[in-house]
């Protein structure tokens, strides 16, 4: 007789790890970032620097605070992405001050004070993202114009908060730019005359990047294409209604796929697993939120782009989602 | 000709877990006599068999050692000759766990001397209550892993007037391929169940789920040699729950059983094609179930055999006949890798439910990982087949939530595991599952009780109108039968029936 060790069934095949998932989404984040890099200049890196090295610590410090294994949680790579992200997201012309302060906003208050991994109601880099938005609203819209980006001596008096004018050196994204010329009664006829948004261009190879890098995830499996084609579909039929109604105060549903967070948010921040809604259905409809919000946002409302309150306000709204969705089980009839 | 169609429904979720194409054959070969055979008194929960015999009695091959009380319970019977040495409790593998029931343990003598054979029982020409009677005797039940008695399901699916019949060719889990050896060499054996089967049921619609990697030739071949030209075989995919009975039935006919109830319900009734196999033999050659097809495979092995498997046989005889192990035997699991039982030693015998011995190395198995709090990236929902969310149940079943429990439906949870090997966590979905069931089972137990003694009166009641009728009919069946039957058609069917009966039965060696 010969003897063997037992387990439970199922035995096999081996799954995926967290940290193995982490590592494939920082990995499709490389293109982004590098181009990043190349059109909005050093403090990109430093952005990155700070706000990894930020995440880490506080990660460390919440999770001793809550008296939790170190080991795991930090080689599971989450916090990396949720640093990554924030990173991404900000002006690179900042006081070093806000990237740590946000990061450190995001992942103690956002993350741990709910309970850590796997428990946050809302998307951690959002919430960091908002958070700064709403409290240095002039800082945080201060993106370099294209000329200056890679000035060194200005990037460093912007870091340690010189005080200085900035007007002339700074530019506004393209959909700042559409959205003041719009306000000033120009038609989009004229803004296209005038050679169309400063820094359009940038802003598509920017997304076009991101975009590649979602195409990656999506074809690895890593993300699941119902919220990302929710998001991108909502935002395009938006806009393309609108641009059907008068095509000269709406942009059409290219240019608003192509700027912005478009597709950055709709690949790497909708799709955060933990505060996106997990039922099928229910991930079309709060992809979809999404788009419409921003869409909303972007045309109606205070500021130039949107994703952070619009996935903010849907996060708001998942549990609801999720309770009106759940599928129907097989066997059951569907009055049930 | 025989129709040879693709699913016309979708199936949700699950795997893929095989390769999508066909697999090179594996030799197909009887297995040795074991010196020593192990024979459960019981094989699901529930009663165990009385048995018929004593310790110190001689028995022959096909004779009956024990039975249970029920009508159409299934019996139990040697598998070859020899002396009963001991009537006592031992291990065996039992419905996903390895309990010690009492089992009669016989020492063969070599000779294999069988009992005569019982005269057939063609349910063309016999009444249902004989046919029903037949197959419990010989011990017919599901050999697709349930072994639920296959009178049983066969009365409840008269009582409901089914209207189809479906034969499960699927087996979807990897290492498990003892129908394909049973499709590919024996073909004839399931179209001859299948016909009985249907004649029995009164010539329902006959529909096979084979697996798109198996040749269908040599069925389409037996089916119309038979004369079942109506039958569809239906191309189902290779992946993993596929194969699973209420998977099957939805993927072929688009009707979903219902949750708290039976195939029967919704008009099908879905039979292993193994099993169909072996009713055939009970009804058409009086031979009772002593042996099926076993897959012995894995790294772990010298070689890999689909072996024609006496019932009782040690797992160690069926490793041995395979060359023994080599140095990569890191588990003994009886089953696939989704759903097979991990065995802790070779001593454990092979019974009805047993389809595959998986000699696994360890790069085949999952080593264990820490588990991390659910991030909910929703892979679990994505390949339950059921239409679960199996991560809110997993946070229900840790709270105790039995109300959002039965909300989320954990009931209709089939424990496929597909949920479990997804999980980027790590979390032991399915064993939080099997665990909450049990307690919430236990926490009804009182009312449970109740209900339970409740419907086992009012299944005895049903069975005893059931017979009435089925007796009344029976005299009156026959007679219209014969009325309408054309008188050369009926020669035809007596003739055919003949050369049935001289073929030499093809158990065992191809
Ligand atoms: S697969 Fe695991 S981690 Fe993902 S949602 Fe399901 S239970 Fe949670
Ligand atoms: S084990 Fe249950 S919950 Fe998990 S995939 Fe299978 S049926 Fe769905």
């Amino acid at each position: 007789m010969t003897a063997f060790p037992t387990a439970p069934a199922p035995h096999g095949p081996h799954a995926r790890r967290v940290g193995w998932v982490m590592t494939q989404v920082l990995l499709a984040l490389v293109p982004g970032a590098l181009t990043a890099l190349a059109v909005r200049g050093p403090g990109v890196a430093v952005n990155l620097a700070l706000c990894l090295g930020t995440a880490y610590l506080c990660e460390a410090g919440a999770l001793s605070l809550r008296k939790r294994p170190l080991g795991p949680a930090l080689r599971d790579g989450s916090v990396a992405v949720t640093g990554v992200l924030i990173a991404l997201a900000l002006p690179p012309w900042l006081p070093w001050a806000l990237p740590v302060l946000g990061t450190a906003f995001g992942v103690l208050f956002a993350k741990h004070l709910y309970g850590g991994l796997g428990q946050n109601p809302f998307n951690p880099a959002m919430a960091a993202y908002a958070f700064l938005l709403v409290s240095f609203p002039v800082a945080m819209t201060r993106w370099p114009a294209a000329a200056a980006a890679w000035d060194g001596a200005l990037a460093w008096k912007a870091w340690i908060g010189a005080d200085m004018a900035w007007d002339g050196l700074t530019g506004a994204t393209p959909l700042g730019h559409v959205r003041t010329q719009l306000a000033l009664t120009h038609t989009l006829f004229e803004i296209a005359e005038q050679g169309g948004p400063p820094g359009a261009r940038a802003g598509l190879l920017l997304n076009l990047a991101y975009g590649v890098g979602g195409l990656y995830l999506l074809a690895r499996g890593i993300i699941n294409w119902r919220i990302p084609l929710a998001v991108l579909g909502a935002l395009a039929l938006c806009a393309f209604s609108f641009q059907v109604i008068d095509a000269d105060r709406y942009p059409s549903a290219l240019f608003h796929l192509t700027q912005g967070a478009a597709l950055l948010g709709a690949f790497f921040i909708a799709t955060d697993p933990v505060s996106a809604s997990t039922t099928p259905r229910g991930r079309l409809i709060y992809g979809a939120g999404i788009g419409g919000l921003v869409y909303l946002i972007r045309t109606f409302g205070a500021y130039p782009d949107g994703f952070a309150f619009a996935v903010l306000l849907m996060n708001l709204a998942v549990p609801l989602i999720d309770r009106l969705t759940i599928p129907r089980p097989y066997g059951t009839p569907d009055d049930a | 000709m025989v129709r040879v169609e693709s699913a016309r429904y979708g199936l949700r979720g699950g795997l893929a877990l095989q390769p999508s194409r066909p697999e090179p054959a594996l030799p197909f070969e009887e297995a040795p006599l074991p010196p020593l055979l192990i024979l459960p008194l019981q094989s699901r929960a529930g009663e165990a068999a009385l048995p018929q015999v004593q310790v110190g009695e001689r028995v022959l091959r096909g004779q009956c050692i024990a039975r249970l009380a029920g009508p159409w319970d299934a019996a139990l019977h040697a598998s070859s000759s020899g002396a009963v040495i001991a009537i006592e409790p031992r291990p065996v593998a039992l419905h996903a766990a390895i309990l010690t029931v009492p089992c009669i343990v016989i020492r063969t003598d070599g000779a294999d001397s069988a009992l005569p054979r019982l005269p057939p029982c063609d349910p063309a020409l016999m009444d249902r209550v004989a046919v029903l009677k037949r197959l419990a005797e010989a011990g017919v039940v599901g050999l697709g892993g349930a072994v639920f008695s296959t009178a049983a399901k066969l009365a409840c699916a008269v009582a409901a007037e089914v209207d189809t019949l479906i034969l499960n060719a699927a087996e979807c889990e990897p290492h498990i391929r003892c129908d394909e050896a049973l499709l590919s060499h024996q073909a004839e054996r399931i179209a001859q169940g299948a016909r009985a089967l249907a004649a029995f049921l009164g010539k329902p619609q006959v529909l096979i789920g084979l697996k798109e990697t198996l040749d269908s030739a040599p069925l389409e071949a037996a089916l119309t040699a038979v004369g079942m030209d109506e039958a569809r075989i239906v191309r189902v995919p290779a992946r993993y729950t596929a194969g699973a009975e209420d998977i099957l039935i939805r993927l072929l006919t688009g009707r979903e059983v219902p949750r708290a109830g039976l195939p029967t319900d919704i008009g099908c009734v879905c039979l292993n094609v193994a099993t169909v196999a072996a009713a055939g033999d009970a009804l058409l050659r009086g031979e009772p179930l002593t042996s099926r097809i076993v897959t012995v495979i894995g790294p772990g092995l010298a070689r890999a055999a689909n072996l024609v498997v006496r019932l009782g046989t040690p797992a160690a005889d069926l490793t041995a006949a395979c060359g023994g192990y080599t140095d990569q035997a890191s588990q003994l699991i009886l089953g696939g890798p989704m759903m097979g039982l991990a065995l802790p030693d070779d001593a454990l015998p092979v019974t009805k439910a047993s389809q595959a011995l998986w000699v696994a190395s360890a790069a085949q198995l999952q080593a264990p990982q820490a588990v991390q709090p659910c991030i909910r990236c929703g892979a679990c929902v994505e390949v339950c087949p059921v239409r679960l969310l199996p991560q809110q149940l997993h946070a229900y079943a840790r709270s105790g939530d039995a109300a959002a429990l039965e909300a989320h439906a954990l009931d209709a949870c089939i424990e496929c595991g597909c949920c479990d090997v997804v999980c980027p966590s790590q979390i032991p979905l399915v064993q939080t599952f099997r665990d909450a069931k049990t307690e919430l089972a236990h926490a009804q137990g009182q009312d449970h009780r109740a209900v339970w003694l409740k419907s086992r009166f009012e299944a005895r009641a049903a069975r005893l109108e059931q017979l009435k009728t089925l007796r009344e009919n029976r005299h009156q069946s026959a007679r219209d039968q014969l009325r309408r039957e054309d008188p050369r058609a009926r020669l035809a069917r007596l003739k055919a029936r003949r050369q049935t009966d001289d073929t030499p039965p093809k158990e065992g060696a191809p």
